[in-house]
């Protein structure tokens, strides 16, 4: 399949902070490519630096076959971006600003307002269109960002956390249209919701500290963590000397903790029972399971409750 | 171009239907006000055919403070706004229109039209008041000169608005910045002979330099071409620069 996005060894600083370092992305056309990582790690740029909005300090890419330094207008022509902040006009209602931006596109008006009628009917917001940004709720500021950014048909579609503190409803309005209008857009999502990604992405990259340090399907990603084994330990009570317990087991890779829960990674020929066994007197529930993306996650970035 | 045109107008005119206190009537009661504030006192100190000399002048001072104010707030807010703000900038950007020409000029537009539809109105109710005769006034000479001012006005808030790092910059620079240089050049503290008033480096100041053809135009009924000469090059120059800065805003 056709590569839509390509970016090669992309480092943007600033200062002497390198926000991306040596960042080298591709993503297929009609694809669905999430980007997850630590707040800082680097995500947003990245996004800026496809959307063409931000200029990298080193390095090369191609937008549908234009050159990222040189073609920026004809690159901005073909996305549509929904950015993490909400961002209206606010002195126009929601429907002014749609026709705002969709003239801006040269959008004909009859044409305009079938495409806009179309999207509000579907993302149920009929009855907010005259509205002003201010008097409607985030949820519905962040439906009609995202209407605004495919009201022109773009070809690539870069989201920002578009269901970030959204409702239940207005988040499977979302994945639904992004499932099902997937061929049409070449999308990067940004997505701090990992059940989310695990379920609407063919591929995903894990960005940590600017630097891209696992990249794949969810198959792929998972497979890398074949070896290993999570066992999920409920405790009744903890005690300091547990982090030396688990420190000076062998079978234990390493562990996170969070209250009294117990998230330990094993290598997948060990037992469960010989870490049950560490703790047996106090052990509320125990389990084991195959690592998730969001444990593969904890894993790649340098989380701080994870002790190696 | 006329979809960018449509558009923008489109969102001014919405936008000043809804702010017409502020955006429409405050820059009129401005002209008015100041126009006001020197006339009654001159009016009770001088003899009438002093005051009409007068009349004229502070006629002047008030279209060129309209002027000033209207382009200014139009065009410095709405470059802050689109292209320097974290709200609206991105979404200006990826409508293609940042730093692309259209975008500029119908903007200088926009402003322009206002700048002109303000001037007429104050001119008109102060020809009400006044009951000022067009006699002596050079209008073809003047339609020039205000139109040459009011390109230099909008150039520099253009580039006024795209160094702006915060929106209360905007003010300081009218208040602090422009207002101030066209109160001291001197066509604000006439007696009679507007002209001989202005201080000499108004003469060669941009925005400010029209002023003193406008000056001649209007009170003397003359053009005066070596005025024209001075603010058509400076004009151009600045309407240059602040197409480069738009040219060049952007790189982040």
């Amino acid at each position: 399949m056709a590569v839509s996005i390509t970016l090669r060894n992309i480092i943007k600083k600033y200062g002497d902070k390198a926000a991306l370092n040596n960042v080298t992305l591709g993503v297929e056309k009609g694809h669905i490519h999430a980007v997850i990582g630590t707040t800082g790690s680097g995500k947003s740029t990245l996004l800026r630096v496809i959307a063409t909005l931000c200029v990298p300090s080193l390095g090369s890419g191609y937008i549908n076959g234009l050159n990222l330094g040189a073609r920026q207008n004809q690159i901005r022509q073909q996305i549509g971006y929904m950015s993490q902040d909400s961002r209206f006009e606010e002195s126009l209602t929601l429907m002014e600003n749609l026709i705002l931006q969709g003239k801006l596109h040269g959008i004909a008006e009859a044409d305009l307002l079938n495409r806009i009628s179309g999207f509000v009917s579907r993302f149920e917001m009929i009855d907010k269109l005259h509205s002003f940004p201010r008097e409607v709720s985030y949820g519905t500021r962040r439906k009609m960002e995202f209407i605004r950014a495919v009201l022109h048909n773009p070809t690539i579609l870069l989201l920002d956390e578009p269901t970030a503190s959204l409702d239940l409803g207005c988040k499977e309005l979302m994945e639904t249209f992004l499932r099902e209008q997937k061929l049409r857009f070449t999308t990067v999502i940004i997505s701090s919701n990992i059940d989310q990604v695990e379920r609407i992405a063919d591929r995903i990259s894990i960005l940590d500290e600017g630097r891209v340090v696992a990249e794949g399907t969810l198959k792929e990603l998972k497979e890398t963590e074949q070896e290993n084994r999570i066992v999920d330990l409920t405790l009744s009570e903890t005690h300091e000397r547990d982090f030396n317990i688990l420190d000076a087991s062998p079978h234990v890779s390493s562990y996170s903790v969070q209250g009294n829960h117990y998230e330990i990674i094993t290598e997948a020929d060990v037992s469960p029972e010989s870490i049950t066994s560490l703790f047996s007197d106090r052990i509320v529930q125990a389990s084991q399971r195959l690592p998730s993306l969001s444990d593969i996650f904890k894993r790649m970035v340098k989380a701080e409750v994870i002790h190696e | 171009m006329n979809n960018v045109l449509a558009a923008l107008w489109h969102r001014e005119l919405i936008i000043y239907r809804r702010q017409f206190i502020t955006a429409g009537i405050m820059p009129i009661l401005t002209g008015l006000i100041f126009f006001f504030m020197f006339f009654l006192p001159y009016k009770t100190l001088l003899p009438v055919q002093e005051m009409e000399r007068v009349i004229p002048a502070l006629v002047l001072d008030s279209l060129l403070l309209t002027l000033l104010i209207t382009i200014y707030e139009t065009t410095a807010r709405f470059y802050w706004e689109t292209q320097r703000s974290n709200g609206m900038a991105s979404l200006y950007e990826m409508g293609r229109y940042h730093r692309q020409p259209s975008f500029f000029i119908a903007q200088a537009i926009i402003s322009l039209s206002k700048g002109f539809v303000h001037l007429i109105v104050v001119w008109a109710i102060l020809i009400f008041l006044t009951e000022m005769s067009f006699e002596r006034i050079n209008l073809q000479a003047s339609i020039v000169f205000i139109l040459l001012g009011a390109l230099q006005i909008v150039s520099l808030s253009k580039i006024i608005g795209l160094l702006a790092k915060h929106v209360d910059s905007l003010s300081k620079f009218l208040y602090v910045g422009l207002l101030p240089i066209m109160m001291i050049s001197g066509l604000f503290l006439v007696k009679g002979a507007p002209l001989e008033n202005i201080a000499e480096i108004a003469f060669y100041l941009p925005p400010y330099n029209w002023m003193a053809g406008l000056d001649a135009a209007f009170l003397r009924g003359t053009i005066d071409y070596g005025f024209l000469l001075i603010c058509l090059i400076e004009s151009v120059f600045l309407l240059w620069l602040s197409a480069t800065f738009f040219h060049l805003d952007g790189d982040s």
